[in-house]
């Protein structure tokens, strides 16, 4: 609602309730004239009240009351329309408050004024319909529901004019005078006003039970939201209605001073509709406040299910749902992994899509009837998307991790299939083929005559023989060719054999090893001996690899001066990258003058997202294969 | 006598070579095999004295000259087996030594020592004799190997070490005598104090007496008495 609307319906209310000032006469006749009486159609309730002597004149009271209520269903739209997205309710409402003030005129003696007072009496009535049955978007969804509204404004207004076409109030106030002139009388026909008053309750009292059928029965349909939206508005026209229903009854069975009171009891009647509005307001102010908690409860632990619950409290809607935007479908999914559409307008449910620099996060889909909470809907939807952009954040980050883990091991898994390949075609080709060389320069040496060419060649076979000793050393530098033979516990013997400080290997495994974890260790176990045997002056090595269903742990100990640490040039921290790239943790111990452990963690399974097996889960068998020497 | 040979290496260059070498000292190669299948029906059929098995052949490329080796001294103990490999292994030697009959007519040995023909012969003669071939690397790497918790006194002179070496590559007293230039009573009695020191009961066959010293110098010392 822009100020300038507000201005102007507030002009409008205050000129129209200026107007109705204006216009009472204050006349003692005027204020005793039955047929001005507020609120009361019926021509028959105005001869039974003319009947009456001791009739209540109209009063200050009674103005105030009136004035009250007319200002209050006014301004309690202007405070709808401002808190609601939807301007329609709020503006039923200032109608309503509209009507309602207009029907003051009744009070003027001016016979135009007086006619449309007293068509008007009961015309704020259909605008308050249509608010319950539209309630809480105010806009009639079926043809049947839009036919009915124009049906009960039509016949409102048919009533009013039926009512007043055969009756000259002039003539039929037994008790004092009646000054008041009907524009709308075609000739004066008391009987036939009777018939027409007596059809027109019925008819007013049934439609007046039918609203509240309706409602009953739209309260019955509605969600838990719609309920809570509803509750006081609903209860209120309840209240109102059955308030009009009594008025029209009391009014024709009492006789005396009741009538004139129980008259006054439309106002306090009338009045619970704007209260149940501003109620109804307070109660969204109420909701809001709880969107602190809802912060929370978001920033200690943002778990989706717990997130709903939060959100689904704080909007007082239990079937509210929290679907994520997942960007590979791309669509929203919803908690149980479904990917879902969006509702259709109409469909009872709305949603909300939470958007962050642009790019949608998620979507809250909730019931219709609190799309009339637009601040707190906003609310939620900062808090909301919010957690969902931390948590894609998260995710995302999560599986760069996870694609960087994976894209590390298939480079070290692709390197060491190259080792493999390489190891081999070094011993299949370069060295077969030297070894033949080799084999053909002994039988030259031998075929040989002269002494000068034997030496020579016997050279040239001693050369090769130390290319054929290099070459060896470097096939075995590249893969081990124990390792492909005799496996991890023969591959560490072999190392034991060619290191020159005495060494331990204890190997215990119970599951077979992966090639690449199997080559990770030995590697580990190949660059730490060789780190002790020379630096730390060691006088004994202890290697540990101890194998469970799902992972490796080897450690090598030395008894040396300690002081080791991984540094960027050294083979430590290569040892580290090797163990990372397969998932697993490096670790070294060397306190100086101590000796230095080495301890690699390294698990079958690499996949950061699968979990560790339960222990238990597999049973180990030691002692499946198994290597010492002492 | 002429010596009767198989040979098995999957490499045809190899295998040609090393025809024409042994045929070049007389030897009669009575096959060429490319794998242990093949290996194995030769020698079935033509019972040679000894065959030279490379170590790594397909279809595995690991050890199958070993199975091929174990299944022809099951067969045909009168044949001897000198196998090659590019590289020694002792894990290698000693599953190959720890059959039944131990290192009896069984040589292991560096592919490249062919290229020192007379040492090769040697070992080859040997091996087709019932003897031991041991590669000299394997035994060095062995003796100079640091032994934990050996005992003083155990020590050896540099000269029985020489001499232990010898006798580890399966030679016999005597090539160990002309070897170092000594007497053969001298190395006999540097023999008995070896074995002596390593608290070993003296072997009289060659071939038993490289097993357990082998055994012993592997198992790292200690007076373990190796049968």
């Amino acid at each position: 609602m822009t100020p300038r609307q507000s201005a102007l319906v507030l002009a409008v209310t205050a000129g129209l309730a200026v107007v109705v000032l204006l216009a009472v006469d204050w006349s003692p006749a005027a204020l005793q004239d039955p047929a001005r009486t507020l609120g009361l159609l019926n021509a028959q309730g105005v001869v039974h009240l003319g009947g009456i002597a001791d009739r209540a004149p109209f009063g200050v009271l009674e103005l105030a009351m009136f004035l009250a209520v007319g200002l209050g269903l006014v301004l309690s739209g202007v405070a709808a329309w401002r808190s609601r997205p939807n301007a329609r309710p709020g503006f039923l409402l200032i109608l309503a408050g509209w009507l309602w003030l207009a029907a003051g005129l009744r009070r003027s003696s001016d016979p135009l004024a007086f006619t449309v007072g007293v068509t008007l009496t009961l015309m704020y009535q259909p605008p308050l319909l249509q608010l319950a049955l539209s309630f809480p978007t105010g806009t009639l969804k079926t043809r049947v529901q839009k036919v009915a509204v124009g049906f009960f404004f039509s016949l409102w207004l048919a009533i009013a004019v039926a009512n007043w076409a055969f009756f000259d109030p002039r003539q039929h106030v037994a008790a004092g005078d009646s000054t008041s002139q009907n524009l709308l009388l075609l000739w004066d026909d008391l009987a036939l006003t009777t018939a027409i008053g007596n059809v027109a309750r019925v008819v007013q009292i049934g439609v007046g039970l039918a609203i509240v059928v309706l409602l009953a029965m739209r309260w019955h349909a509605g969600t838990p939201a719609y309920r809570s939206a509803f509750l006081p508005l609903g209860f209120a026209l309840v209240l109102k209605t059955g308030a009009t229903i009594w008025v029209a009854a009391a009014v024709v069975q009492f006789s005396g001073p009741q009538v004139s009171e129980a008259l006054l009891w439309q106002y306090p009647a009338t009045a619970v509709i704007p209260l149940a509005v501003l109620l109804g307001l307070w109660r969204y102010r109420f909701a809001r406040g709880s969107l602190s908690e809802l912060m929370v409860e978001i920033g200690s632990a943002p778990l989706s299910e717990r997130l709903t619950d939060a959100l689904r409290k704080t909007v007082r809607d239990p079937s509210l749902e929290l679907w994520q935007w997942s960007p590979g479908q791309p669509g929203f999914i919803d908690g149980h992994g479904r990917a879902r559409e969006l509702p259709e307008e109409h469909s009872g449910r709305a949603a909300m899509l939470l958007e962050r620099r642009g790019l949608p996060v998620g979507a809250l889909v909730f019931d219709q009837a609190l799309r009339d909470q637009p601040r707190l809907l906003e609310a939620v939807r900062s808090a909301t998307s919010l957690t969902l952009e931390n948590r894609n954040m998260e995710q995302q980050l999560r599986e760069q991790l996870i694609e960087v883990r994976r894209s590390r091991e298939r480079i070290v898994t692709a390197g060491d299939a190259r080792r493999r390949q390489l190891e081999r075609d070094l011993h299949d080709g370069a060295q077969q083929r030297l070894v033949a060389v080799a084999m053909e320069l002994a039988r030259a040496r031998r075929l040989a005559a002269d002494a000068d060419v034997r030496e020579l060649i016997g050279h040239a076979a001693g050369e090769l023989n130390t290319a054929l000793r290099e070459l060896r050393e470097l096939a075995r530098g590249v893969y081990p060719p124990s390792l492909r033979e005799r496996g991890l516990a023969g591959s560490l013997t072999a190392l034991a054999e060619r290191t020159a400080v005495p060494m331990d290997v204890q190997v215990e495994l119970a599951a077979p090893v992966p090639p690449a974890v199997e080559l990770a260790a030995y590697f580990i176990c190949a660059e730490a001996v060789t780190n002790t045997a020379k630096h730390a002056g060691a006088t004994m090595i202890h290697v540990r690899a101890t194998g469970t269903a799902d992972g490796l742990t080897v450690v090598v100990m030395d008894n040396g001066r300690g002081g080791a640490a991984p540094g960027p040039d050294g083979g430590l921290m290569g040892l580290a990258d090797r163990a990372a790239a397969l998932g697993g943790t490096f670790d070294v111990v060397s306190p100086p003058g101590r000796g230095t452990a080495v301890t690699a963690v390294l698990p079958f399974s690499p996949d950061p997202a699968s979990l560790p097996a339960q222990p238990g889960e597999f049973p180990a068998q030691p002692g499946e294969e198994k290597g010492a020497t002492p | 006598m002429t010596l009767r040979v198989a040979i098995a290496d999957d490499s045809a260059l190899l295998r040609r070579g090393l025809a024409a070498l042994l045929e070049a000292e007389g030897m009669t190669v009575v096959c060429e095999a490319g794998d242990a299948g093949e290996l194995l029906s030769c020698v079935d059929r033509e019972r040679p004295d000894a065959a030279v098995v490379d170590i790594r052949m397909p279809p595995g490329y690991a050890t199958e000259g070993i199975e091929a080796a174990r299944e022809i001294r099951r067969r045909h103990p009168a044949t001897g087996v000198l196998l090659l490999s590019q590289y020694v292994e002792t894990e290698n030697a000693m599953s190959l030594f720890a059959g039944a009959d131990g290192a009896k007519g069984l040589g292991y040995l560096l592919k490249e020592r062919v290229s020192d023909v007379e040492d090769f012969l040697d070992a080859l003669r040997r091996v087709a004799a019932g003897g031991t071939a041991v590669d000299p690397d394997l035994v060095s790497r062995l003796v100079s190997r640091p032994q934990e918790g050996r005992q003083s006194g155990e020590e050896l002179s540099t000269r029985e070490r020489e001499v232990l070496e010898l006798m580890a590559e399966g030679r016999t007293n005597q090539a160990i005598s002309r070897c170092l230039f000594l007497g053969e009573r001298t190395v006999e009695a540097h023999i008995r104090s070896i074995f002596v020191k390593f608290n070993l009961r003296p072997e009289p066959e060659d071939h038993r007496r490289v097993l357990a010293v082998l055994s012993y110098l592997r198992s790292g010392g200690g007076h373990r008495a190796i049968h």
